[in-house]
């Protein structure tokens, strides 16, 4: 086993260790407070209203997310270097010692945790046995709990490295010797690049002008049928042409009664044209041109209104997001649709016709596709 | 008390409530028989690094230094080659899920190119960056670096 004396390399002194701490507890943060975002739309709280405004909010916000946490990737593992030899510290019999190697063991567990089985789940790939959203947002608070644990222990070395330049001058150094800084400046400058260099190759997936970089993103926006990705299929769902042919109807209930309603009847229906972004939490989004009929009427031609709610229903088999509520904000939106049409044609099957919801700034996941019944909710209910 | 004493106690008070929080989640949210194989990819992490690649990484560089050898030729490859090694882990990290993923994809607008050939253009891209920096340095990396500055550290 070696000791820390051992390592000679001046790119594990604190200098270099706290400036790409700095930028990981940067990308860390944002990266936890855009999933919380995603969480919240999720799982609506009263103490934080979101609505749909900005329309751009979902959008920006999960590109953001994976931006950051693929950005962590190289941050996470350049940091680990440089740290690597305090590993090989004698151990000290203190509590306080304890509690800090212990706030770091669940860091770094917890923050490797989130970016391999991340970046599996954007890869669909599933090789474990818990639910991923779930374990993903336990594991979140981890990750941000023992970042900050940790900056406090350090808080007085963070400043101290921070502020001292890279260069040696004559002061003997505990590890190796830089004279004039070149080595740790051109450690971090590659840290650095390899930082962007993996965001260049990632963000197309929603920064369009990136679009012909993105080797390594799992989606490309145009790419699916009427040039819009797809997450589930009808199949997947187990929706067929059976239940969404000519018998399909719309079951529409409110508290003055029930309708009724077949595609024709919808198409007779005031008809709006919107451009809203399709957003994913994995980190694609795109724009496109949803047609349909405004939410909003609907709930009001049966007797809803500005307060309303709306629980929506899919012909899904299964699956977690078969059913989603529209808050009465979302719902009572002008640009909030059930949306029959799609780029100028009519919805395709894996976009969920014969209907399916599509509301400003609202995860893609709760956009519900194959929709065969809305009921508006008075306000106590909802 | 300080700014710095009260800094240190609000991030260390929050930071407690944060992991009491990831905590609370894992045994009150999350399924039982969920518990072992989070735990199991929890600590996967970490042994992978700590055991497996940072000591590679040490022992790259530590083979690296003694074939290069001269200290010129070090300061002209030594960040570009860690800056290489670096890249490379990080396009493999990230890239090696898409080619998995690809193989299982459920339909196909998921990963919709040609994963293999990006994963190798994207090593290519790694190869190139460090090839165009190791010769800006031959021509601006000096034998004989003088310290610059005195460190506060």
């Amino acid at each position: 086993m070696p000791a820390e004396t051992d390592f000679h390399s001046p790119l594990h002194d604190d200098r270099v260790v706290a400036r790409i701490g700095a930028w990981l507890g940067l990308s860390l943060s944002i990266c936890f407070l855009t999933g919380l975002f995603s969480h919240y739309q999720q799982h609506p709280v009263g103490w934080l209203p979101l609505g749909p405004n900005p329309t751009w909010g979902y959008r920006v916000t999960q590109g953001l997310h994976i931006v950051t946490g693929t950005s962590i990737v190289p941050l996470l593992l350049a940091k680990l270097y440089s740290v690597y030899p305090r590993l090989f510290r004698p151990p000290q019999r203190s509590l306080k010692y304890l509690l800090e190697k212990l706030s770091i063991a669940v860091l770094i567990a917890a923050t490797s945790f989130q970016l391999i089985t991340g970046l599996m789940n954007v890869a669909q790939w599933y090789p474990w046995g818990f639910g991923f959203t779930g374990a993903h947002h336990a594991a979140a608070w981890l990750v941000i709990g023992g970042l900050l644990v940790h900056i406090a222990v350090k808080l007085p070395l963070i400043r101290s490295a921070l502020a001292a330049a890279l260069p040696d001058g004559v002061a003997p150094p505990r590890y190796g010797f830089d004279p004039d800084g070149a080595t740790r400046r051109g450690f971090l400058i590659a840290v650095g690049a390899v930082t962007g260099g993996i965001v260049v190759l990632t963000a197309g997936q929603t920064v369009a002008p990136l679009r012909r970089l993105a080797l390594l993103a799992p989606r490309r926006p145009d790419v699916g049928p009427q040039g819009l990705p797809i997450n589930r299929t009808a199949s997947a769902a187990g929706v067929t042409a059976a239940v969404t042919g000519a018998s399909w109807r719309l079951e529409l209930a409110g508290p003055t009664g029930t309708r009724s309603l077949s595609l024709a009847d919808l198409a007779a229906l005031g008809q709006h044209r919107v451009e809203l972004p399709i957003a994913c939490v994995e980190g694609w989004s795109a724009q496109a041109r949803w047609t349909g009929v405004r939410i909003r009427d609907l709930v009001q031609s049966v007797g809803g209104d500005d307060r309303s709610a709306v629980r929506v229903e899919s012909l899904e088999t299964s699956g977690g997001y078969r059913v989603s509520t529209l808050p009465a904000t979302f719902a009572n939106d002008s640009r909030t649709l059930l949306a029959t049409g799609l780029n100028g044609g009519v919805l395709h099957l894996d976009h969920g016709y014969p209907a399916r919801l599509i509301a400003p700034n609202r995860p893609g996941v709760l956009q519900t596709k194959w929709i065969h019944r809305l009921t508006v909710l008075t306000e106590g209910a909802a | 008390m300080t700014l710095e004493t009260v800094t240190r106690g609000a991030l260390l008070g929050v930071g407690a409530a944060g992991l009491a929080r990831g905590c609370y989640l894992v045994l009150f949210e999350l399924p039982p028989k969920a518990w072992i194989p989070m735990l199991i990819w929890l600590a996967a992490g970490v042994v992978v690094h700590d055991a497996l690649l940072a000591p590679l990484s040490l022992l790259l560089g530590r083979i690296l230094v003694r074939t290069i050898g001269r200290p010129v030729a070090i300061r002209v490859t030594g960040n570009a080659l860690r800056g290489a090694w670096l890249g490379f882990g990080t396009v493999l990290l990230v890239g090696i899920p898409l080619l998995v993923g690809a193989g299982r994809r459920h339909n196909w607008t998921v990963i919709p190119g040609r994963p293999v050939l990006n994963l190798f253009l994207s090593l290519a891209l790694v190869i190139i960056g460090t090839a165009l920096v190791i010769l800006r340095n031959l021509f601006t990396v000096t034998a004989d670096p003088k310290p610059v500055a005195e460190s506060a550290g």
